[in-house]
């Protein structure tokens, strides 16, 4: 309805300024990222507000982990809030649904540094998603299958065993 | 905290409390039990979660109901159910995965085990935490005159002992109110139990094991005790049940329990009345008329003393409290649990429905209604005997995916074992 000469604020569409910050990672690798998709994590966000020059560094998360946070970071964060009824809005879910499901193809090294990197930054989607990822892969398995698909010794003692047993055996009565 | 990628250090195993109770948050009970069987850090994380209701009652039933198209989005599974926690002011729902239990229904359980039957007269105990499975033997073939089979085979299975148990398992299999047979793990087939006089009154309503007899009460409230240490199937014992003032109430129901002490016989006497019902069975749906309790009172009695079997009432005490326990009744095997809130006291805390020092019912072959899922009679309460706490839990009404409420005590061990 209304012309579109008045002037407020910052266009997203078509390549508009958008505000960046400068992550680093643990191993000294710099990305710089829109400020809005950095922002998905908390810790980050934090960091932001609190100011400082020559990047944010993040010593708990290596290259290799960062890029794909802020891979997911990039994608989440651009996705528009159209209204809620519309045919786009549906795509839209559907195609976040298809690249999360994408991204959590990586090895089991890859995935439990993501889930250490999402708790560390605080990017909660994130965490949600890896922890569903691994609860698939562990639900209706034996304890063995998962200590063998994760590389976890038993490190029980008997006397443990037992006790494990025991103790909640006895909760009542 | 250390980077995760570095050498001699175990990303899995290490993984820190908080990462580990995210993941349990996204995982079903049954599963979390495994998890935690795993290394000793992701037991103690499971241990330590207070958000998990290990050692409380809950009700195992079928999961939320899906929505109007029939659609459950992509993580549809069939054996899909849910533990209902009624302790907490909301309730709390934790979803459970139980494999292979499509076109079966539980009829009884006890401990870890849950009695299932197919519509073919199969019946089995099943071990949702293991997944370990054990066939019962098939259904007695010969079904007393009179008695009609509906194909189905045992109505509730009473679980009195189970295959983790030293002695193996012992059930009592009901076949329509009529028959009592039991079943032990060494044995290949079901005994059946004699009735006394051709039939028990009006049937059968409850049965359980006490001090290694089979006792079951029929309609009214007569109870029968079969000797399991004889070889051959002994004509029972009667005992009479208490006199009770019935009032104006013209229908009643009764359950059998053991003390918590093991001791005594418990007897269950609810009152009430008759409501219209209709119930979707394996077969399709049919309507009949159900009971439906009002109130409800407990007494209990030595079996062992002088008084003796035949004594009249004599030996019946009224129990008037449970102290700080529950009894939960059911489909499941009668079980007393403390109910409480682990680390508030209990004049801050705000009570659900299930509460220290009720009798809790849920819905099974004994107390089965369209209307009511669950029934908690409150000990505590001036009048307990009337208004009970009543719960509408399950809206599905599928018959291919529903599932009674059951009693259920999910508890944290180390399944690696079994």
């Amino acid at each position: 309805m209304a012309a579109a000469d008045s002037c407020d604020g910052i266009s997203t569409s078509g390549g508009g300024w958008e505000k960046t910050v400068t992550l680093v990672s643990s191993d000294d690798a710099r990305f710089e990222v829109r400020e809005a998709a950095a922002s998905l994590s908390q810790t980050v966000r934090r960091m932001i507000r609190a100011g400082g020059d020559g990047g944010i560094p993040l010593p708990k998360v290596d290259a290799r982990t960062l890029s794909t946070v802020l891979e997911y970071c990039n994608k989440h964060a651009a996705v528009p809030a159209p209204a809620p009824e519309s045919s786009s809005a549906e795509a839209a879910a559907v195609d976040l649904e298809w690249f999360d499901k994408e991204l959590m193809h990586v090895d089991l090294a890859t995935l439990c540094s993501l889930i250490r990197a999402a708790d560390y930054l605080e990017v909660a989607g994130l965490l949600d998603l890896t922890c569903k990822t691994v609860a698939d892969m562990i639900k209706s398995k034996t304890a063995e299958e998962i200590r063998q698909m994760f590389g976890i010794q038993n490190d029980f003692t008997p006397e443990e065993e037992e006790q494990l047993s025991r103790e909640n055996a006895g909760v009542f009565e | 905290m250390a980077a995760p990628e570095s050498d001699g250090i175990r990303p899995w195993a290490d993984l820190p409390v908080e990462m580990v109770d995210a993941i349990v948050q996204q995982l079903d009970l049954f599963s979390t039990t495994r998890l935690a069987s795993v290394c000793t850090s992701w037991s103690t994380a499971v241990a330590t979660n207070a958000a998990l209701p290990f050692g409380t009652p809950c009700l195992l039933m079928t999961g939320e109901e899906e929505d109007d198209n029939g659609a459950r989005g992509d993580d549809h599974e069939d054996w899909s159910y849910q533990l209902m926690n009624l302790t907490t002011e909301r309730g709390d729902s934790f979803p459970a995965l139980i494999r292979d239990v499509q076109e079966q229904w539980w009829v009884g359980g006890k401990d870890d085990w849950l009695a299932v039957v197919d519509r073919y007269g199969g019946a089995r105990l099943l071990n949702p935490y293991t997944g370990r499975q054990i066939d019962l033997p098939r259904t007695p073939a010969a079904v007393g005159p009179g008695v009609t089979n509906t194909g189905l085979g045992f109505d509730r299975i009473v679980v009195c002992a189970t295959p983790s148990d030293d002695e193996g398992y012992l059930v009592i299999g009901m076949v329509n109110d009529y028959l009592l047979a039991i079943a032990r793990g060494r044995d290949d087939g079901w005994t059946e139990l004699r009735n006394p006089d051709g039939h028990p009154a009006g049937g059968y309503k409850d049965a359980v094991v006490h001090k290694g007899k089979v006792f079951a009460v029929d309609k009214s409230g007569s109870i029968y005790a079969w000797d399991l240490q004889g070889g051959a199937c002994p004509e029972p014992e009667k005992l009479e049940p208490p006199h009770i003032d019935r009032g104006e109430f013209e229908h009643e129901g009764w359950k059998l329990a053991e003390s918590a002490d093991r001791r005594r016989l418990l007897l269950v006497w609810t009152y009430g009345k008759m409501v219209n019902c209709r119930r979707f069975k394996v077969y399709g749906c049919f309507d009949y008329l159900e009971f439906v309790a009002e109130g409800a009172r407990l007494c209990e009695r030595d079996v062992d003393a002088a008084a003796g079997l035949s004594d009249g009432d004599a030996g019946w005490s009224p129990v008037s409290s449970l102290g700080d326990h529950s009894l939960f009744l059911g489909a499941n095997y009668p079980f007393f649990a403390r109910v409480g809130n682990q680390g508030t006291s209990d004049s801050d805390s705000v009570w659900g429905m299930v509460r220290p020092n009720c009798i809790c019912f849920a819905k099974g072959h004994l107390f089965q209604s369209q209307d009511v899922d669950v029934e908690v009679f409150d000990l505590d309460a001036e009048e307990y005997q009337y208004n009970p706490y009543k719960l509408i839990l399950s809206n599905s009404r599928h018959y291919s995916s529903y599932q009674e409420p059951i009693w259920f005590r999910p508890t944290l061990k180390n399944y690696d074992l079994e």
